[in-house]
Protein backbone atom coordinates (compact mmCIF):
# COMPACT_ATOMS: atom_id res chain seq x y z
CA UNK A 1 0.00 0.00 0.00
CA UNK A 2 1.14 3.61 -0.84
CA UNK A 3 2.02 5.00 2.25
CA UNK A 4 0.20 8.74 2.48
CA UNK A 5 2.25 11.43 2.60
CA UNK A 6 1.99 14.33 5.64
CA UNK A 7 4.77 16.32 4.30
CA UNK A 8 2.97 18.78 1.57
CA UNK A 9 0.53 19.41 4.61
CA UNK A 10 3.47 19.97 7.40
CA UNK A 11 5.01 22.72 4.93
CA UNK A 12 1.70 24.21 4.71
CA UNK A 13 1.02 24.47 8.51
CA UNK A 14 4.39 25.99 8.99
CA UNK A 15 4.17 28.82 6.48
CA UNK A 16 0.77 29.50 8.39
CA UNK A 17 2.36 29.24 11.67
CA UNK A 18 4.86 32.14 10.05
CA UNK A 19 2.27 34.04 8.89
CA UNK A 20 0.09 34.27 11.89
CA UNK A 21 3.00 34.91 14.09
CA UNK A 22 3.60 38.04 12.02
CA UNK A 23 0.53 38.46 11.38
CA UNK A 24 -0.07 38.71 15.30
CA UNK A 25 3.27 40.75 16.25
CA UNK A 26 1.91 42.96 13.63
CA UNK A 27 -1.28 43.71 15.16
CA UNK A 28 -0.53 43.65 18.53
CA UNK A 29 2.59 46.08 18.18
CA UNK A 30 3.04 47.69 14.98
CA UNK A 31 -0.38 48.74 13.80
CA UNK A 32 -1.76 51.70 15.46
CA UNK A 33 -4.95 52.01 17.97
CA UNK A 34 -8.17 52.78 16.19
CA UNK A 35 -9.84 55.93 17.29
CA UNK A 36 -12.37 55.37 18.46
CA UNK A 37 -12.10 51.58 20.05
CA UNK A 38 -8.70 51.99 20.75
CA UNK A 39 -6.47 48.35 21.44
CA UNK A 40 -9.58 46.42 21.02
CA UNK A 41 -10.21 46.58 17.72
CA UNK A 42 -6.85 44.55 17.44
CA UNK A 43 -9.21 41.53 17.64
CA UNK A 44 -10.28 42.53 14.31
CA UNK A 45 -6.74 40.82 13.16
CA UNK A 46 -8.03 37.63 14.32
CA UNK A 47 -11.62 37.63 14.26
CA UNK A 48 -11.81 38.84 10.82
CA UNK A 49 -9.82 36.65 9.24
CA UNK A 50 -11.19 33.85 10.90
CA UNK A 51 -14.89 34.50 9.79
CA UNK A 52 -13.40 34.98 6.24
CA UNK A 53 -11.79 31.61 6.40
CA UNK A 54 -14.81 29.97 8.23
CA UNK A 55 -17.16 31.11 4.98
CA UNK A 56 -14.53 29.69 2.73
CA UNK A 57 -14.16 26.24 4.49
CA UNK A 58 -18.14 25.66 4.52
CA UNK A 59 -18.60 26.97 1.05
CA UNK A 60 -15.73 24.06 0.18
CA UNK A 61 -17.75 21.44 2.42
CA UNK A 62 -21.01 22.60 -0.20
CA UNK A 63 -18.71 21.89 -2.79
CA UNK A 64 -17.50 18.18 -1.39
CA UNK A 65 -21.28 17.37 -0.51
CA UNK A 66 -22.09 18.30 -4.39
CA UNK A 67 -19.63 16.46 -5.70
CA UNK A 68 -20.11 13.02 -3.68
CA UNK A 69 -23.87 13.24 -4.67
CA UNK A 70 -22.88 13.70 -8.69
CA UNK A 71 -19.27 11.81 -8.70
CA UNK A 72 -20.39 9.25 -6.11
CA UNK A 73 -16.85 8.83 -5.02
CA UNK A 74 -15.39 8.59 -1.68
CA UNK A 75 -12.13 10.59 -1.94
CA UNK A 76 -15.42 13.76 -1.67
CA UNK A 77 -16.81 12.24 1.47
CA UNK A 78 -13.11 12.05 2.64
CA UNK A 79 -12.92 15.83 2.01
CA UNK A 80 -16.59 16.11 2.76
CA UNK A 81 -15.89 14.73 6.51
CA UNK A 82 -12.42 17.14 7.10
CA UNK A 83 -14.36 19.94 5.62
CA UNK A 84 -17.68 19.76 8.46
CA UNK A 85 -14.43 19.23 11.42
CA UNK A 86 -12.68 22.39 10.46
CA UNK A 87 -16.01 24.16 9.86
CA UNK A 88 -17.00 23.38 13.13
CA UNK A 89 -14.11 24.18 15.14
CA UNK A 90 -13.85 27.95 12.87
CA UNK A 91 -17.73 28.67 13.47
CA UNK A 92 -16.59 27.76 17.38
CA UNK A 93 -13.56 29.95 17.34
CA UNK A 94 -15.64 33.03 15.75
CA UNK A 95 -18.30 32.62 18.35
CA UNK A 96 -15.63 32.85 21.18
CA UNK A 97 -13.55 35.72 19.73
CA UNK A 98 -17.13 37.40 18.90
CA UNK A 99 -17.90 37.47 22.55
CA UNK A 100 -14.86 38.74 23.66
CA UNK A 101 -14.95 41.83 21.19
CA UNK A 102 -18.95 41.85 22.78
CA UNK A 103 -18.00 42.60 26.26
CA UNK A 104 -15.75 45.51 26.50
CA UNK A 105 -17.55 47.36 23.10
CA UNK A 106 -21.31 46.40 23.84
CA UNK A 107 -21.15 45.62 27.64
CA UNK A 108 -22.32 42.10 27.00
CA UNK A 109 -20.66 38.81 26.04
CA UNK A 110 -23.92 37.52 23.92
CA UNK A 111 -26.64 39.54 22.56
CA UNK A 112 -29.58 37.40 20.16
CA UNK A 113 -28.55 40.10 17.47
CA UNK A 114 -29.21 38.48 14.11
CA UNK A 115 -25.73 38.31 13.25
CA UNK A 116 -25.11 36.16 16.32
CA UNK A 117 -28.39 34.25 16.48
CA UNK A 118 -27.44 32.90 12.49
CA UNK A 119 -23.76 32.09 13.32
CA UNK A 120 -24.44 30.23 16.66
CA UNK A 121 -27.47 28.22 13.84
CA UNK A 122 -24.99 27.58 11.60
CA UNK A 123 -22.36 26.39 14.26
CA UNK A 124 -25.44 24.01 15.97
CA UNK A 125 -26.17 23.00 12.41
CA UNK A 126 -22.74 21.82 11.79
CA UNK A 127 -23.05 20.10 15.01
CA UNK A 128 -25.59 18.29 13.83
CA UNK A 129 -24.12 16.94 10.37
CA UNK A 130 -21.04 16.13 12.31
CA UNK A 131 -23.34 13.99 14.81
CA UNK A 132 -24.94 12.35 12.12
CA UNK A 133 -21.72 11.05 10.73
CA UNK A 134 -20.87 9.56 14.09
CA UNK A 135 -24.45 7.83 14.42
CA UNK A 136 -24.29 5.92 11.09
CA UNK A 137 -22.41 2.68 10.69
CA UNK A 138 -22.95 2.25 6.88
CA UNK A 139 -20.61 4.15 5.28
CA UNK A 140 -22.59 4.32 2.14
CA UNK A 141 -25.89 6.05 4.19
CA UNK A 142 -23.63 8.15 6.08
CA UNK A 143 -21.91 9.94 3.18
CA UNK A 144 -24.47 10.56 1.23
CA UNK A 145 -26.68 11.36 4.35
CA UNK A 146 -24.10 13.58 5.72
CA UNK A 147 -23.90 15.31 2.05
CA UNK A 148 -27.92 15.91 2.27
CA UNK A 149 -27.22 17.71 5.78
CA UNK A 150 -24.81 19.64 4.87
CA UNK A 151 -26.31 20.99 1.71
CA UNK A 152 -29.13 22.07 3.87
CA UNK A 153 -27.19 23.61 6.69
CA UNK A 154 -25.01 25.73 3.94
CA UNK A 155 -28.53 27.43 3.68
CA UNK A 156 -27.77 29.40 6.45
CA UNK A 157 -24.49 30.48 5.53
CA UNK A 158 -25.71 33.61 2.95
CA UNK A 159 -28.23 34.26 5.94
CA UNK A 160 -25.53 35.24 8.10
CA UNK A 161 -23.57 37.25 5.17
CA UNK A 162 -26.53 39.54 4.44
CA UNK A 163 -27.80 39.19 8.45
CA UNK A 164 -26.45 42.83 8.86
CA UNK A 165 -27.87 44.39 5.68
CA UNK A 166 -31.54 42.82 5.96
CA UNK A 167 -32.31 43.12 9.68
CA UNK A 168 -30.87 46.03 12.01
CA UNK A 169 -28.18 44.48 14.19
CA UNK A 170 -25.70 45.55 16.34
CA UNK A 171 -22.86 44.40 14.37
CA UNK A 172 -20.84 46.98 11.98
CA UNK A 173 -21.83 46.34 8.02
CA UNK A 174 -18.86 44.56 6.32
CA UNK A 175 -15.54 46.26 5.36
CA UNK A 176 -13.96 46.89 2.25
CA UNK A 177 -9.88 46.46 1.50
CA UNK A 178 -11.00 50.09 -0.62
CA UNK A 179 -12.32 51.73 3.09
CA UNK A 180 -9.52 50.23 5.10
CA UNK A 181 -6.13 52.10 6.06
CA UNK A 182 -2.87 50.20 4.65
CA UNK A 183 -2.02 49.89 8.38
CA UNK A 184 -4.91 48.10 9.67
CA UNK A 185 -5.02 46.22 6.14
CA UNK A 186 -1.50 44.11 6.07
CA UNK A 187 -1.86 42.31 9.70
CA UNK A 188 -5.54 41.77 8.64
CA UNK A 189 -3.97 39.98 4.93
CA UNK A 190 -1.36 38.22 6.70
CA UNK A 191 -3.69 36.81 9.34
CA UNK A 192 -6.01 35.55 6.72
CA UNK A 193 -2.96 34.31 4.66
CA UNK A 194 -2.19 32.16 7.60
CA UNK A 195 -5.48 30.72 8.58
CA UNK A 196 -6.24 29.85 4.39
CA UNK A 197 -2.91 27.72 4.63
CA UNK A 198 -3.30 26.30 8.08
CA UNK A 199 -7.11 25.36 6.88
CA UNK A 200 -6.00 23.74 3.99
CA UNK A 201 -2.70 21.56 6.02
CA UNK A 202 -5.48 20.54 8.54
CA UNK A 203 -7.90 19.58 5.49
CA UNK A 204 -5.31 17.88 3.68
CA UNK A 205 -4.67 15.40 6.74
CA UNK A 206 -8.00 15.24 8.42
CA UNK A 207 -9.42 14.01 4.56
CA UNK A 208 -6.30 11.11 4.31
CA UNK A 209 -7.22 10.49 8.16
CA UNK A 210 -10.89 9.95 7.30
CA UNK A 211 -9.79 7.90 4.06
CA UNK A 212 -7.62 5.50 6.47
CA UNK A 213 -10.40 4.89 8.76
CA UNK A 214 -12.49 4.42 5.76
CA UNK A 215 -10.51 1.63 4.41
CA UNK A 216 -10.21 0.04 8.07
CA UNK A 217 -14.13 0.04 8.07
CA UNK A 218 -14.44 -1.74 4.73
CA UNK A 219 -11.62 -4.32 4.91
CA UNK A 220 -13.69 -7.46 5.21
CA UNK A 221 -13.95 -9.00 8.89
CA UNK A 222 -11.06 -11.23 9.51
CA UNK A 223 -11.70 -15.20 9.36
CA UNK A 224 -12.34 -17.42 12.18
CA UNK A 225 -9.15 -18.77 14.12
CA UNK A 226 -8.86 -22.91 13.48
CA UNK A 227 -9.47 -24.31 16.93
CA UNK A 228 -7.25 -27.51 17.01
CA UNK A 229 -9.74 -30.23 18.40
CA UNK A 230 -8.20 -32.70 20.40
CA UNK A 231 -8.77 -36.44 18.83
CA UNK A 232 -10.39 -38.00 22.11
CA UNK A 233 -12.90 -35.27 21.86
CA UNK A 234 -14.09 -36.48 18.08
CA UNK A 235 -13.17 -39.93 19.16
CA UNK B 1 -18.65 58.84 28.45
CA UNK B 2 -17.08 59.71 25.17
CA UNK B 3 -18.27 57.36 23.17
CA UNK B 4 -14.39 56.09 22.99
CA UNK B 5 -13.40 52.52 24.39
CA UNK B 6 -10.20 53.10 26.38
CA UNK B 7 -8.32 50.02 28.26
CA UNK B 8 -8.87 46.45 26.93
CA UNK B 9 -5.72 44.90 26.21
CA UNK B 10 -6.66 41.84 28.86
CA UNK B 11 -9.67 40.95 25.91
CA UNK B 12 -7.07 41.57 23.41
CA UNK B 13 -4.85 38.89 24.92
CA UNK B 14 -7.70 36.48 25.52
CA UNK B 15 -8.88 36.28 21.96
CA UNK B 16 -5.24 35.57 20.84
CA UNK B 17 -4.75 33.39 23.23
CA UNK B 18 -8.08 31.27 23.19
CA UNK B 19 -7.38 31.18 19.16
CA UNK B 20 -3.98 30.35 19.22
CA UNK B 21 -4.66 27.53 22.00
CA UNK B 22 -7.27 26.21 19.90
CA UNK B 23 -5.63 25.93 16.36
CA UNK B 24 -2.89 24.57 18.45
CA UNK B 25 -4.35 22.03 20.19
CA UNK B 26 -6.52 21.20 16.88
CA UNK B 27 -3.53 20.74 14.65
CA UNK B 28 -1.56 18.57 17.38
CA UNK B 29 -4.75 16.49 17.54
CA UNK B 30 -5.21 15.97 13.74
CA UNK B 31 -1.42 14.93 13.67
CA UNK B 32 -1.15 12.71 16.17
CA UNK B 33 -4.48 10.80 14.88
CA UNK B 34 -2.80 10.89 11.34
CA UNK B 35 0.42 9.32 12.76
CA UNK B 36 -2.42 6.90 14.82
CA UNK B 37 -3.73 5.57 11.73
CA UNK B 38 -0.95 4.85 9.81
CA UNK B 39 0.82 2.91 13.08
CA UNK B 40 -2.62 1.01 13.01
CA UNK B 41 -2.45 0.22 9.88
CA UNK B 42 1.10 -0.89 9.76
CA UNK B 43 0.35 -2.91 12.35
CA UNK B 44 -2.47 -4.49 10.39
CA UNK B 45 -0.18 -5.12 7.62
CA UNK B 46 2.55 -7.26 9.38
CA UNK B 47 -0.39 -9.37 11.48
CA UNK B 48 -1.42 -10.53 8.08
CA UNK B 49 1.37 -11.11 6.39
CA UNK B 50 2.24 -13.95 8.95
CA UNK B 51 -0.56 -15.58 8.24
CA UNK B 52 -0.53 -18.38 5.77
CA UNK B 53 -3.15 -19.56 3.63
CA UNK B 54 -4.34 -23.35 4.98
CA UNK B 55 -2.15 -26.07 2.74
CA UNK B 56 0.42 -23.58 2.56
CA UNK B 57 3.99 -23.73 4.28
CA UNK B 58 4.29 -20.19 6.10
Amino acid sequence: MKRPAIVFPLILLSLAAVCLLAGTFDGLFVAPAEQYMGNVQRIMYVHVPTAWTAMLVLTWAFICALMFLFRGTWRWDNRLEAAIEVSVLFCLLLCIQGAIWAKPTWGVWWDWDPRLTTTAVLLMAFVGVMALRHFLDDPARRATWSAVATIIAYVDVPIVYFSVKWWNSLHQQPSSASTISRDFLIPLMMNFTGMLLLVIGLMTIRARTAALHLEDEMLPPPLPVAIPIPIEVMA
Amino acid sequence: MNGIVTGGWSFVVAAYAVSGAILLAYSIYAISDFRRSISKRAALNNSTKGVSAPGKTP
